[in-house]
């Protein structure tokens, strides 16, 4: 029975398949949410009230995996809005991992700026266990 | 005349004026000094006639004191015949005044005939009685001469203060109306240059008037300062042009080049895309066939083939991107029927779809001429997009193809029944690597900047309107000259 959950916000279906492998592959149990752009992301988070009731401990998500270049709302958007829309509502208890293909340090540096960006993840540099370790550093703070 | 020559004549004039006025102020001086002569010789004369008296009361006879005195006497004739030059020689021959010379001469004689006798006296060769004697008759003779040339010398010296100074008042005056004259023709010439320039309208014109109106060294600085402004103002002219060129381009390369590095940028983010993904899946496959889980690796397989189609697509789009800029073959008349016939071969290369229609409408008197990949990759990208988009939810799902010929362009329309584009991303429809449906993942997000390339390569435009009910884009294609 999973104890916590993970929201995956990426528009490439097999980049959200391998990170969900590599989530199971972990000795965490998460329960996985998985939206194909900021914008039903964000709502997704805002829909507090409706989420909150039907997965009461699960909701908000842990960790929320973000990629960056998305169709309608890109990551760097999705940041800028989720930043006003936590203050409103979960204050601390919501951490983004970046989960992008871009290892530009432009990319890196702008996604840092963000205070509840808690890491950066290239996609295909890492393995569950790299994974798994990520995800410890960036909880165990909260 | 020349300006430098007329210049050098003032001076020559001025220096000729110059020294006769100095000759003159000499030859009036000179005239003074004559009578300052005469005054002294009566003097010294008056000296002597006392001494001789004197001598006679019985006073004691000193010869050498006598001869001083007659010395005295003497110096006068002498010092007038020294000054007298040829000129005053000739004047005083011509106004007949030349026998004071005489005078002087005689005085000298006398003077000398003097000194002899006392000379001779002082050796005991005469007795004083007849020293006396002939000394008296040598004063009468000095006195004599004193009073003779008195009116020569006035006569010359009023003549030639009479001649002397009408000449340098008519020289003057001569001089001052030739200076005046030279300079009023060297100020015109100048005031005419002025006048000429200020008057002329065309550089051309100035030329010739100047070449021809103004002559020697007046035209020739004209002519030279305006060769000289001219070739500043142009060259000022070169290098502010060049600086803007300088500028202009430096900015269109910055602009090229950021585009070249953002262009980069996603066709290698978009290029790694798939092969991550690939590379992740691979390693799955692996797990999968390792616990027995055959399903999921046949269709992570098949998640990798579809991986591997969307690379290969994104490639040949980056090609054709790339080579949109460049005119590369043979133009042709382009057959619209058969164009749009292998457009839908390879949109639907298992046959048509019962479902998506694609309508032409070409209504053309003279065929399209223009490369025909560039027109060929121009429709398939649009269609392709519509069919791309489609809306499901429609019974009949369409494109429809209309080709309009006007008086010097063709109208391309590609008009569809689609799910539309977002209005909020109007601005990003032809930038490169834009897509705008998350869950439609087949594109590249470089269809319609390929479009934008070789529309722009024609010349040409293209705008679109789009809503929920469809997307019509429509292409201004110029006809070729």
């Amino acid at each position: 029975m999973a104890t916590a959950s993970v929201l995956i916000v990426d528009d490439n279906e097999v980049d959200r398949y391998i990170l969900r492998r590599l989530l199971d592959e972990t000795s965490y149990d998460f329960k996985i949410f998985e939206e194909a752009d900021g914008s039903t992301a964000l709502k997704f988070l805002a829909d507090y009230d409706v989420n909150k009731a039907k997965y009461p401990d699960l909701f908000p998500p842990l960790v929320i995996f973000l990629d960056i270049n998305m169709p309608i709302m890109t990551g760097p958007e999705f940041l800028n809005e989720f930043g006003k829309l936590r203050r409103q509502i979960y204050a601390n208890s919501c951490v983004v991992m970046m989960f992008t293909s871009s290892d530009r340090q432009d990319d890196i540096d702008e996604m840092l700026r963000f205070d509840f960006v808690g890491d950066y993840l290239v996609k295909g540099s890492f393995d569950a266990d790299e994974l798994a370790r990520r995800i410890d550093s960036i909880t165990s703070g909260t | 005349m020349k300006i430098s020559k007329k210049l050098s004549i003032i001076v020559v004039l001025t220096i000729i004026e110059v020294s006769i006025t100095i000759g003159a102020a000499f030859e009036i001086s000179k005239g003074a000094k004559f009578h300052q002569l005469n005054v002294l010789h009566l003097k010294y004369n008056a000296v002597f006639s006392k001494a001789l008296v004197n001598i006679r009361d019985g006073a004691e006879l000193d010869p050498s004191e006598l001869t001083t005195v007659v010395e005295n006497i003497r110096q006068q004739p002498l010092d007038c015949l020294a000054l007298v030059n040829g000129l005053d020689a000739f004047i005083m021959k011509r106004i007949k005044t030349h026998y004071a010379l005489g005078v002087c001469e005689s005085d000298l004689r006398v003077a000398n005939g003097a000194l002899a006798a006392i000379d001779e006296y002082r050796v005991n060769g005469i007795n004083r009685e007849t020293l006396l004697a002939q000394l008296s008759i040598a004063e009468k003779d000095f006195h004599a001469h004193s009073a003779e040339f008195e009116a020569p010398i006035a006569k010359t010296v009023t003549f030639i203060l009479r001649s002397l100074i009408p000449a340098i008042i008519v020289i003057s005056v001569f001089n001052i109306a030739l200076i005046t004259y030279l300079s009023k023709t060297i100020s015109s010439s100048i005031r005419n240059a002025i006048e000429l320039l200020r008057h002329s309208e065309s550089t051309h014109q100035t030329n010739e008037s100047v070449t021809q109106q103004i002559s020697g060294e007046l035209g020739e600085l004209l002519l030279v300062a305006r060769e000289r402004i001219h070739s500043d103002i142009m060259n000022r002219e070169l290098s502010e042009q060049l600086e803007s060129e300088v500028v202009k381009r430096t900015k269109k390369l910055l602009a090229a080049n950021a585009d070249l590095a953002e262009f980069a940028y996603r066709a290698s983010h978009d290029l790694k895309a798939p092969l991550s993904s690939t590379k992740g899946l691979a390693k799955f496959i692996g797990q999968d066939i390792d616990s027995g889980n055959l399903d999921e690796a046949k269709e992570n397989s098949q998640k990798i083939c579809v991986q591997m189609g969307k690379l290969e697509k994104l490639v040949v789009d980056i090609l054709s991107l790339t080579r949109a800029d460049l005119g590369a073959s043979e133009k042709e008349a382009i057959d619209f029927h058969e164009l749009i016939r292998d457009i839908k071969a390879r949109v639907f290369p298992f046959g048509d779809d019962a479902d998506f229609q694609i309508m032409e409408d070409i209504d053309i008197q003279t065929p399209l001429i223009a490369e025909r990949a560039r027109i060929a990759q121009i429709l398939e990208n649009i269609l392709s997009n519509a069919i791309k988009y489609r809306d499901a939810s429609k019974n009949q799902q369409y494109a429809k193809v209309r080709l309009v010929e006007e008086a010097d362009a063709y109208s391309l329309t590609v008009q569809d029944n689609g799910i539309g584009i977002p209005s909020s991303r109007n601005d990003d429809v032809f930038k490169m690597f834009k897509r705008f449906h998350p869950d439609i993942g087949e594109g590249t997000g470089l269809g319609l900047s390929i479009v934008k390339k070789h529309v722009d390569f024609l010349q040409g435009k293209i705008s679109f309107s789009s809503s929920t009910g469809g997307t019509t884009f429509a292409v201004h294609i110029p006809k070729q000259e």
